[in-house]
């Protein structure tokens, strides 16, 4: 037998002390365990979150960042200055607009009143299609506002598709998505004056649409180019078109009502807004979503912070069970420790024992810790997020009254153990055996044999 | 050869300092058997520590084989004790979770012997105390005192020390046990070629020496005062 199987074996000595020490070290482990896989599950949300929005600057109306009454549409000969700022890679230009579908409910804007959508859009350029909504009845409701109040809005329950005309018809920011993606035809181009679109799947689904498919709308029959996929519902309920056709088709030519601005890194974003802030003054707003991510993913760093100082107290546990635990065992069998000096073995050696029967303990109490982190991760994990407030609500409210499509689904955290936690746990686990031994070794070597053997 | 010169051992107390080997100047042939006697707190033990390197003296030397053992690092101690002397205890001290063999292969794992070599040597150690069969398997919480006792003392040969220091190793046994143990160690001195020391307050054991040496207060008394006193 070597001195690390006589470690392990002294580990198994007394049963019943063996099982108390591992079941609470595992369960000082396994709230490290928890606290750490929390912490980097909420660190990778964050990241996504923040990574998604991209180093994007939206520029509206003024009143489009507050969502009330907007101002006059934005032309693209105001937005031309914008490119050439410091920091600026592109800019994408877009028009919204609203079509009926064919035998839904009309009721027109009320004369004299001006109509918008309840999140607050500059005008409604109604128009009309043969198209249905993929959208659920419920969902559909979106319902419309006008000003000066009391009036009654233009359509109420009613099948409403959205458009939007954009110069770079894949941007999902356009349509309030996160993601976007083609999955059948080719994007289209968003400078063609041609009457092609680009619609969802589950729009395409809904009548029955393939690429090269027509549909009408505003009169005029469109050719669908490209099918794509979104992350988002109300996105799937919008139609893309290049911009000139939409402006043409909604009476905008030359207007512009949101331009997404790209930022070439985020640490140029904050001084790159407010020099587009500076370059449109105050006839136009514009909105970082980085700072409103930043915001709502605040409340997760609340998180991350109880996480770490819960792992720390975890670990620091762990050390003082382990340490106390040690000693105990050294006093215990200091007659021992002085036979073996008094038959030839080092003090390394007998410490190089004792070291392994805490790495032991503390290993079978990371089997056990990793046990109650796999259960306990996720359920945890969600009433810490929930129970800090962490919404999508706090969000901005975005281009069409709904929140910022990045901070969709921000409490959803999935938390779950992987080989990065165990593998730290692992680390961590040697590293308290190794402190909590420290104390024993400095015991060990303060034994005389002769002292504890003359108690005899 | 063991030679002690002036050696001198004291210990703090709470009322001063006690000396509990005092001037001890004595030599120990190879091969020898030796017993020290005395009356309880007489010095024996702390002579026997000091022997053993398990303690160094306030004053004198110890020299063995021509070594100065006061004067040997904390390794080289180390290294002494597992290579040149062998214990053997009142309470045998065996280690309780090992077995018989593997008490017995400890010594020979701490100076790098091999693990089969160890095996094999402990086994025919504890044959030569008569130990065999399941007992070499047993753990001492299932072997009498005398068992224990043989043992230890197959513990003590393991790597073949030049020395043997046993402490009352009677002590804990029955007259017929006490016996077969003695003549075991005097056996190993004369077939081996080990020295023996024995300490004990046992006449019985004493007589058996091929030498007796008696303490009293710490002090050796010269060997014809030694021989016609009752040890007891």
């Amino acid at each position: 037998m070597t001195t690390a199987g006589r470690g392990i074996r002294n580990a198994f000595r007394s049963a019943t002390r063996t099982v108390s020490i591992i079941l609470i070290l595992g369960l000082a482990i396994g709230l490290a365990v928890v606290m750490l896989t929390a912490h980097r599950s909420v660190s990778d949300k964050i990241a996504a979150t923040l990574g998604s929005v991209g180093n994007n600057v939206t520029i509206g109306p003024s009143g489009y960042s507050t969502g009330g009454l907007l101002g006059k549409n934005l032309t693209a000969a105001d937005l031309a200055p914008i490119a050439h700022l410091h920091g600026v890679t592109g800019v994408d230009e877009s028009i919204n607009g609203a079509a009926n579908t064919i035998g839904a409910p009309q009721n027109p804007c009320p004369k004299g009143a001006t109509c918008h959508p309840a999140g607050g859009r500059h005008t409604i350029k109604l128009g009309s299609t043969n198209l249905k909504s993929p959208m659920s009845l419920a969902a559909r409701r979106v319902g419309l506002a006008c000003e000066p109040k009391p009036c009654t809005p233009p359509v109420s329950g009613s099948q409403q598709l959205y458009f939007t005309g954009s110069t770079q018809p894949t941007n999902p920011v356009n349509i309030g998505a996160a993601t976007l993606r083609i999955v059948s035809g080719h994007a289209i181009s968003g400078t063609t004056p041609a009457d092609v679109a680009m619609v969802s799947t589950a729009m395409a689904k809904e009548n029955g649409l393939k690429v090269g498919s027509t549909f009408t709308a505003y009169g005029k029959t469109f050719t669908v180019a490209a099918i794509f996929e979104t992350d988002n519902q109300s996105a799937d309920n919008t139609v893309v078109t290049p911009l000139p056709v939409l402006q043409r088709l909604t009476g905008d030519t030359g207007q512009v009502e949101t331009a997404v601005v790209t930022v070439a890194s985020l640490t140029e974003l904050a001084a790159t807004t407010s020099a587009i802030e500076h370059a449109l003054g105050p006839e136009a707003s514009v909105v970082s979503y980085t700072a409103d991510a930043e915001k709502a993913v605040g409340a997760l760093d609340g998180v991350k912070s109880i996480a770490v100082y819960s792992l720390a107290g975890a670990t620091v546990a762990a050390v003082v069970i382990l340490f106390l635990v040690m000693v105990m065992i050294v006093r215990e069998r200091k007659r021992e420790i002085g036979i073996l000096k008094a038959i030839g073995a080092s003090n390394g050696r007998i410490m190089a024992q004792f070291t392994t029967e805490a790495v032991t303990f503390t290993l079978l109490g990371l089997v056990v810790g990793a046990v109650v982190g796999v259960i306990a991760a996720s359920p945890v994990t969600s009433a810490l997020v929930s129970n800090t407030g962490a919404s999508a609500d706090t969000g901005t409210r975005g281009v069409f009254g709904a929140a910022s499509p990045y901070l969709s689904h921000l409490t959803d955290i999935n938390a779950q153990v992987g080989w990065g936690a165990i593998l730290y746990g692992l680390a961590a686990t040697v590293l308290v055996a190794v402190l909590a031994s420290a104390a024993a070794a400095w015991m060990i070597g303060r034994i005389r044999p002769a002292q504890v053997l003359r108690s005899e | 050869m063991l030679e002690a010169r002036e050696v001198t051992k004291s210990f703090r107390s709470g009322n001063g300092t006690v000396t509990a080997v005092n001037g001890v100047t004595m030599t120990i042939a190879d091969g020898e058997f030796v017993a020290i006697v005395g009356r309880s707190g007489s010095g024996k033990t702390t002579l026997m520590n000091l022997l053993g390197a398990l303690e160094r003296p306030t004053n004198g030397i110890i020299i063995a084989d021509g070594q100065d053992i006061t004067q040997l690092s904390p390794r080289e101690l180390v290294h002494y004790r597992g290579r040149k002397i062998g214990f053997v205890f009142q309470s045998y001290n065996l280690v309780p979770n090992l077995t018989s063999t593997e008490n017995v292969m400890l010594p020979m794992e701490f100076i790098g012997v091999g693990k089969s070599e160890r095996r094999t040597r402990a086994r025919q150690l504890l044959e030569q105390v008569e130990l065999t069969g399941v007992k070499q398997q047993r753990k001492p919480g299932r072997m009498s005192g005398g068992e224990q006792q043989r043992v230890a003392i197959a513990r003590a040969l393991a790597n073949k020390p030049s020395i043997i220091l046993a402490d009352e190793p009677a002590g804990n046994l029955d007259s017929q046990t006490s016996s077969t143990i003695i003549d075991l160690l005097r056996g190993l001195s004369h077939s081996e070629g080990t020295t023996v020391i024995v300490v004990t307050h046992d006449a019985t054991i004493a007589d058996q020496a091929d030498r007796m040496l008696q303490l009293e207060d710490g002090r050796l008394l010269p060997a014809t005062q030694a021989a016609g006193e009752d040890v007891r």
